[in-house]
């Protein structure tokens, strides 16, 4: 049998996706470059934001033009207090009828480093009001139990800040909250082309979720492509194990029958 | 002569009744998908919104999905 892809899917609070990418809808150069880089992706789960209607938009058509394609994970981004994501995540549900939520509780505009007291905050409160919350914490083993006791269905440790393409700042932490954390890790901004996917993924990450990578790429159609199959490879070297590191050379062929001229 | 509430943040001087009346006012129709309404900070349930009255000085968040990470 030839293995195409990982026979093991995402899950999340009891539901099962194929794909292991999450992907955001922010940015891209136009509204069809959006939904061909969607679509190339294979990603099941498409964040959203929630925002005042203008009195110009009128409603904008971005629900009706994904609705029954994708299962919404609506955002709280721009959040800086519990209250203002609690409130957030309660006008997401009712407008996209779905109680999943990517909290997001900023502490800082120059970083969106997360404000862990505000978030541990929001989240305990949105997971008594029936909330499935996946938020956006730092790479802090620490949180990351924090939230995993709170209640949430998934951590999402960021790899570098928000939009930075930085890539994985701390594969170390990475790993101990993989090690630690029971619940879908889900490494969460700050990647900026596919060997940062990989990465993640050989460290033991379930899931990414992305956005600045593909939609600010030269080719963002090509850029979701190349996210999909580099978080294929990455989830099939994890479940292949790696070999040790070693200093020394070890040859792959063998050492007996060699000539002796 | 409509009543002063405020609307996402603005004065809003408005001429009906219900919140459904509110967001038709606004060019919004009130079966359109991707809505949420807050009042007072509370949210406002779609099955209700024909029936909830607005009151003066009222602060009403009309919210829809936007594009987001």
């Amino acid at each position: 049998m030839v293995l195409q892809s990982s026979e093991q899917g995402l899950f999340i609070a009891g539901k099962s996706f194929r794909s292991r990418l999450l992907i955001g809808t922010s940015r891209y150069p136009n509204q069809q470059v959006m939904l061909d880089a969607l679509d190339a992706s294979g990603a099941e789960i498409v964040t959203v934001s929630v925002r005042r209607v203008s009195l110009a938009s009128g409603g904008e058509g971005l629900f009706d033009l994904l609705r029954g394609k994708v299962t919404f994970l609506p955002n709280t981004a721009g959040c800086y207090t519990a209250k203002d994501a609690v409130l957030t995540a309660e006008l997401a549900r009712e407008a996209l009828e779905t109680n999943w939520v990517k909290l997001e509780v900023i502490g800082d505009d120059q970083t969106l480093f997360p404000d862990v007291e505000q978030l541990l905050l929001a989240a305990g409160e949105l997971v008594k009001k029936g909330f499935v919350v996946l938020p956006y914490c730092n790479d802090d083993p620490i949180t990351c139990r924090k939230l995993e006791d709170l209640g949430c269905a998934a951590v999402m440790p960021l790899a570098a800040p928000i939009g930075s393409g930085m890539g994985i700042r701390n594969p170390y932490n990475l790993r101990i909250i993989r090690e630690q954390c029971k619940l879908p890790l889900i490494v969460d901004a700050g990647l900026g082309t596919a060997s940062d996917a990989t990465l993640a993924m050989e460290l033991g990450m379930d899931a990414i979720l992305l956005n600045s990578a593909v939609a600010g790429a030269r080719d963002p159609v090509k850029m979701a492509a190349a996210m999909k199959l580099a978080i294929e490879g990455g989830r099939l070297a994890f479940e292949a194990g790696r070999i040790p590191r070693k200093l020394y050379a070890m040859a792959s062929s063998p050492m007996d029958g060699l000539i002796d001229p | 002569m409509g009543i002063k509430i405020i609307v996402n943040g603005e004065v809003w001087e408005f001429g009906g009744a219900t919140l459904s009346e509110l967001l038709l006012e606004r060019g919004l129709t009130p079966d359109q998908g991707g809505l949420a309404v807050a009042i007072n900070g509370s949210i406002a349930l779609r099955s209700e919104w024909s029936e909830i009255t607005i009151l003066p000085s009222d602060n009403v968040e009309i919210i829809h999905i936007v594009r987001g990470g």
